[in-house]
């Protein structure tokens, strides 16, 4: 069982140890305590959870799991950018190894969930590369048979 | 030095050699996803060919990097890793005649000196290659290596009936079989094949087949990796049993009188 930590700020609400999606709509119901007015935008790109009322997104930390809101940059944490250039992730190709993806280690479990509900076919390096001090990257391989178009489009359409 | 040691000894041979083709194989794709990165970055790392003065692009080399990494790095691996399972088979198949040269025959009774039933087994060597050999020892090792010579070329399925027709091993259980002739099976693929899914590989690999005719071989890294550990798995578990059989145990006699130098109980 995951153990969720209290509120610790105005920016946070804590979960209560039941499943996120559950927990989220249950959120989402109570008229989104706590959310800044300014933040007009939903993601919820885990869950698929869509609303104008303010700013939502869900992360998997550490073991922590909690509702963060009003910031843009919490919220592009979770969507499929590329977290060091801040770019949308780009699905790069060759033509014999096939497509890849270089992916920061933050962000692999976000875009594994993206690839495994379309039933992409991938495997990932067993480790990833730390260069000066910043985020670990990691590489998603598609191999010979990826079809790199489809991928890419998967990618900007969970963004 | 006893058949049992010899057989450990190959045994840690093969192993050393599979653990040192893993770790190649890791620090060989670390140390060009290091390159990728840098190559990505845009940071002014270039290869400088100095006959032609010319810079190889940092965005050629993030491209290079993957085909390098996923296919050929891969591949050859895993090239590596078909020939470490031919050595082990085959060397333990050496070790094991040599110690126990009648067992090239299994048709022939040692108490008799003769061929049992009908069925005799039959062993090629050029008349040439004989008549220089100066002893019974050196004959027997020329035939030795021709047995071995000729199972090279079949398939592994045949070497594991080789084997349980003479050893009695126990292992490597049906499953693990299976994955050895599809990983042989592969293999062969991209050595005669380019690497084209075809009737040869389906027929070989059976049931453990993984692709479709048409198909190119993938050599992803959990595959890669799970051929590491079956390898080692198998030369484990066939090293053990191989060398309890081996052991100190009444054994035939070869040529019906004469000793054949085999382990007798203590």
């Amino acid at each position: 069982m995951r153990r969720y930590p209290e509120p610790s700020g105005p920016k946070e609400r804590a979960l209560a140890d039941e499943s996120p999606k559950k927990e989220i709509l249950r959120f989402l119901e109570s008229g989104f305590a706590g959310v800044p007015e300014e933040a007009n935008k939903v993601l919820s790109y885990n869950m698929g959870i869509q609303s104008s009322h303010g700013l939502l997104t869900w992360q998997e930390q550490s073991g922590t799991l909690m509702i963060e809101s009003g910031l843009h940059s919490v919220a592009r944490r979770l969507t499929m950018i590329d977290e060091m250039t801040k770019d949308g992730l780009r699905v790069s190709t060759d033509g014999i190894a096939g497509p890849y993806l270089m992916v920061p280690v933050a962000q692999l479990d976000a875009v594994l969930a993206v690839l495994d509900r379309h039933k992409v076919r991938y495997w990932v390096d067993a480790d990833a590369i730390s260069l000066d001090n910043e985020p670990a990257i990691t590489v998603i391989n598609f191999g010979r048979s990826g079809q790199a178009a489809r991928i890419q489009a998967i990618l900007d359409e969970a963004g | 030095m006893p058949l049992s040691d010899d057989i450990r000894g190959l045994a840690d041979q093969v192993l050393d050699r599979v653990d040192e083709a893993r770790e190649f194989y890791v620090h060989s794709r670390q140390a060009w996803r290091l390159v990728q990165q840098l190559a990505r970055k845009g940071r002014p790392v270039g290869i400088v060919d100095l006959a032609t003065k010319r810079h190889l692009p940092a965005g050629d080399l993030e491209s290079r990097a993957q085909k390098y990494v996923t296919v050929q790095l891969a591949e050859s691996t895993f090239r590596d890793l078909s020939s470490l399972l031919e050595d082990w088979i085959l060397g333990l198949i050496r070790l094991w005649l040599t110690a126990y040269p009648e067992d090239m025959d299994l048709n022939f009774d040692p108490a008799t000196g003769q061929r049992r039933g009908k069925k005799q087994e039959e062993v090629q060597i050029p008349l040439s290659r004989l008549l220089h050999l100066r002893d019974c020892s050196a004959i027997l090792g020329g035939l030795i290596e021709r047995v071995v010579r000729d199972l090279t070329y079949e398939r592994p399925d045949r070497w594991f009936r080789y084997i349980d027709s003479r050893l009695s091993l126990g292992c490597p259980g049906a499953t693990q079989r299976a994955k050895l002739y599809e990983m042989k099976a592969a293999r062969d693929c991209l050595e005669h094949n380019r690497g084209v899914i075809n009737r040869d590989y389906l027929n070989k690999a059976g049931t453990a087949a993984r692709y479709a005719e048409g198909d190119l071989v993938q050599i992803d890294e959990p595959y890669l990796m799970e051929c590491f550990t079956l390898l080692r798995d198998v030369t484990v578990a066939m090293a053990r049993a191989a060398g309890i059989a081996s052991g100190p145990k009444p054994r035939r006699r070869l040529h019906g009188g004469r000793s054949s130098g085999k382990p007798t109980p203590p």
